[in-house]
């Protein structure tokens, strides 16, 4: 059988995201610029890759590919990649791309683990313009937390790993501590806005209730809580670092169970 | 008294309440809500299953403390938000001047100097900060001048919405579930039924299923009109899942289908006897419409349909005693050129029970139900109130994380050789940037008005 487009893409994309994080591994080691800047151009074409990927399976099927759990996780690595580039632009620092190039790789290793087959039929209920907004805000706020997520990484391994290695190379605890903060800043209000309103108002339109406490639905909410709770600690009690870092890893790795909570707990969102 | 509202209107209470309501919604997804009492018992155990059940941890979500839980946090938020707007209110209505002394104390300042006299260097500091978008409030301290500059007050005004934005929802969705309603209501072609609490009922003139090549559901819809006492027609419209019908607060959303008991749409039946010779002739009829059978002069007709058939003993007449398929059973006539050969009962359970002839008998070989719509009606009368709610906390999160806070002190004294200048910040909770952008902007400010700044030990701005 010939593999389409679209599959050949997001296999050289996910090679590329592969060569990629290992080369900002060897950056980290070697700490020579040349071959942060190969990483960051690798990712840039696997980025490319992934975009045309995405594109080519758009204009297969006629529409955004937002309906599947490999077509979810093929848009959050998509996002995740998007912000790569926004956090290596503002930082000016390859480093910081250094731990959020393995998670985009992580993410699309994950994706390329489901099934590929698309829907080329939508169930009458997902034929709106909603699920576009509801599914592609999700993807991008959980990008972001998955941003956060990887400058706590960062975190702890500098303040676990020797000066000698590469962690003296490492931004430091309050920079580090603030690319946080920045990401789930502009995660919070996309997720907030995409995840749960659109989703809320998707909801009315479809089956005639705002919020029906479906396990998805209320695993979002406790995403959006533990972070709500984070923002007013940060205020309240000046969180920073390490009790902060935590809260934040518990968001995200909340945020990833809560994508996969329509497999083991099934309810509305259980389309697959 | 008093320290008990102080107690209930603080923050940390408000962080302790998301985090209970963190952790209920958490057991709320680790056990399966709304499951069969029996199902927890089974899979918990008695003593386990019987404690879920008596605490309400199977439901936990329509529980009264899990709502008085979310009450409690709304009246919280309404404390908190009230004391925030008081103190932002009474901030922005009453500028602090902060001498060069103070300024000093903060945990980001920066000192300098420039030429000239104090009201030449306030001329060009203010141009700027207005150019940048500031409100700068100014006044006298001694020989020396202070200004409080600040931007993005809209900031203090999303924080407002977006803690306020609860109330609407919560009390929406309370409106909703005390004096709302919502229930199924299958219709079949042409049927209609009263809508509840209002004066007018709806029917269903027709559903229709659409599939694709592959034989997928693609859609389905439902046309429906509603109707006034007198039976006559209010409105018309074509609905479908994403599109519901709304009309006077109720919404009728195409919701489900389902084979109509009463209703079927084709009948496969098999003629035989001498007038279509031995093999017998196929023929699928419609009901209410003759059919020809092909190859012959013969015409068939299905009249009737019973989905559970027995004759009334007091009235002798064929009626249904339920709407399911028990005893299925067609009233069929065979016709040819006017003349009827046939007509009576065939059963799909009893083949051979109806009078055959020798030129005529009729077998009933499928039968297709046709579909009935299933509609959601419902009030909501909580919901303009969610969507207040859901357009405020949008706007609310949106200005909150988008415009930025910004607040500079700034003090000019005079010296013997020109101007003493000082500017400070707090760095700002919750704000990242506080640092960077204080950085950028007295370097900007020294570049445009010509106030050369102190280096700091380190070469950075403290």
């Amino acid at each position: 059988m010939v593999q389409s487009t679209d599959i050949t893409l997001f296999w050289w994309a996910l090679i590329g995201f592969g060569v990629a994080s290992l080369m900002h591994v060897v950056f980290l080691v070697s700490n020579k610029k040349v071959t942060g800047t190969i990483a960051s151009v690798l990712m840039a074409v696997s980025f490319a890759a992934l975009t045309a990927a995405i594109t080519a399976r758009a204009v297969r099927i006629g529409h955004l590919p937002v309906t599947n759990m490999f077509e979810y996780l093929s848009i959050f690595a998509w996002s995740a990649g998007l912000f790569y580039f926004v956090f290596v632009y503002f930082f000016r620092q390859y480093i910081v791309g250094a731990f959020i190039a393995p998670v985009v790789f992580m993410l699309i290793v994950s994706a390329s683990l489901l099934p590929k087959e698309p829907n080329m039929q939508l169930v009458p209920a997902l034929q709106s313009y909603w699920l576009q907004i509801h599914v592609t805000l999700a993807a991008l706020g959980e990008a972001a937390f998955g941003v956060a997520f990887a400058a706590n990484i960062m975190f702890f391994m500098k303040k676990i790993i020797s000066p000698g290695v590469f962690g003296g190379r490492l931004p430091s605890y309050d920079r580090l501590d603030m690319v946080s903060h920045k990401a789930i800043i502009i995660g919070y209000p996309v997720f907030t806005v995409g995840a749960l309103f659109a989703g809320a108002v998707w909801a009315e339109q479809a089956w005639g209730t705002f919020w029906s406490w479906d396990p998805k639905e209320v695993c979002s909410l406790i995403v959006w809580l533990i972070y709500t709770i984070y923002f007013h600690l940060r205020f309240l009690r000046g969180w920073r670092g390490s009790r902060s870092a935590l809260l934040s890893i518990f968001g995200f790795i909340s945020a990833v169970l809560t994508f996969f909570a329509n497999m083991f707990l099934g309810g509305l969102h259980a389309y697959n | 008294m008093r320290r008990l509202i102080r107690i209930f209107s603080s923050l940390k209470t408000g962080i302790l309440l998301l985090v209970l309501i963190t952790a209920c919604s958490l057991v709320g997804v680790i056990i399966p809500q709304g499951l069969e009492p029996q199902r927890y018992v089974h899979k918990w155990g008695s003593v386990v299953g019987s404690l879920l059940l008596s605490t309400g941890l199977d439901h936990i979500f329509s529980t009264v403390w899990y709502n008085i839980l979310l009450g409690v946090f709304s009246l919280n938020v309404l404390l908190c938000t009230s004391n925030r707007i008081r103190v932002s209110l009474r901030s922005l209505l009453h500028p602090a001047f902060y001498g060069a002394g103070k300024i000093a104390g903060l945990p980001l300042q920066v000192t300098g100097r420039a030429d000239g006299t104090v009201a030449e260097t306030r001329d060009r500091v203010q141009a700027f900060l207005r150019r940048r978008h500031y409100r700068v409030a100014m006044a006298s301290e001694g020989e020396a001048l202070v200004f409080d500059a600040r931007r993005g007050a809209l900031r203090e005004v999303g924080m407002a919405l977006l803690h306020l934005s609860v109330l609407p929802l919560l009390i929406g969705g309370l409106v909703g579930k005390m004096t709302g309603f919502s229930y199924p209501q299958m219709l079949g072609r042409g049927e209609s039924a009263p809508v509840r609490e209002r004066s007018f009922s709806v029917r269903c003139d027709y559903f229709e299923l659409e599939r694709n090549k592959d034989g997928m559901i693609k859609d389905y819809k439902s046309k429906l009109t509603l109707l006034d006492s007198a039976g006559d027609s209010l409105l018309s419209r074509v609905i479908e899942v994403n599109h519901p019908l709304i009309y006077k607060g109720i919404k009728f959303y195409q919701s489900s289908y389902s084979a109509d008991p009463q209703r079927v749409d084709s009948v496969g039946l098999v003629i035989r006897g001498t007038a279509v010779g031995p093999v017998g002739k196929g023929v699928v009829a419609s009901p209410g419409k003759a059919t020809a059978v092909q190859g012959t002069d013969l015409s068939v007709m299905v009249h009737r349909f019973i989905p559970d058939f027995w004759i009334d003993m007091k009235t002798r007449q064929p009626q249904s005693r339920s709407l399911k398929h028990n005893n299925p059973a067609f009233l069929v006539s065979v016709a040819q050129a006017g003349d009827t050969l046939f007509k009576g009962w065939i059963f799909e359970k009893f083949g051979a029970m109806h009078h055959s002839s020798d030129t005529c008998s009729v077998m009933l070989m499928s039968y297709g139900q046709e579909l009935a719509t299933g509609l959601l009606v419902k009030e909501n009368p909580g919901g303009p109130l969610i969507w207040m709610g859901l357009i405020f906390m949008t706007i609310g999160v949106l200005l909150v994380f988008w415009i930025p806070r910004r607040r500079l002190h700034i003090a000019l004294v005079p010296t013997e050789n020109g101007v003493s200048f000082s500017a400070g910040s707090s760095r700002l909770r919750n704000d990242p940037d506080a640092e960077p952008v204080f950085g950028e902007i007295v370097t900007a400010l020294s570049t445009e008005t010509g106030i050369s700044l102190k280096e700091t030990g380190n070469g950075s701005i403290n």
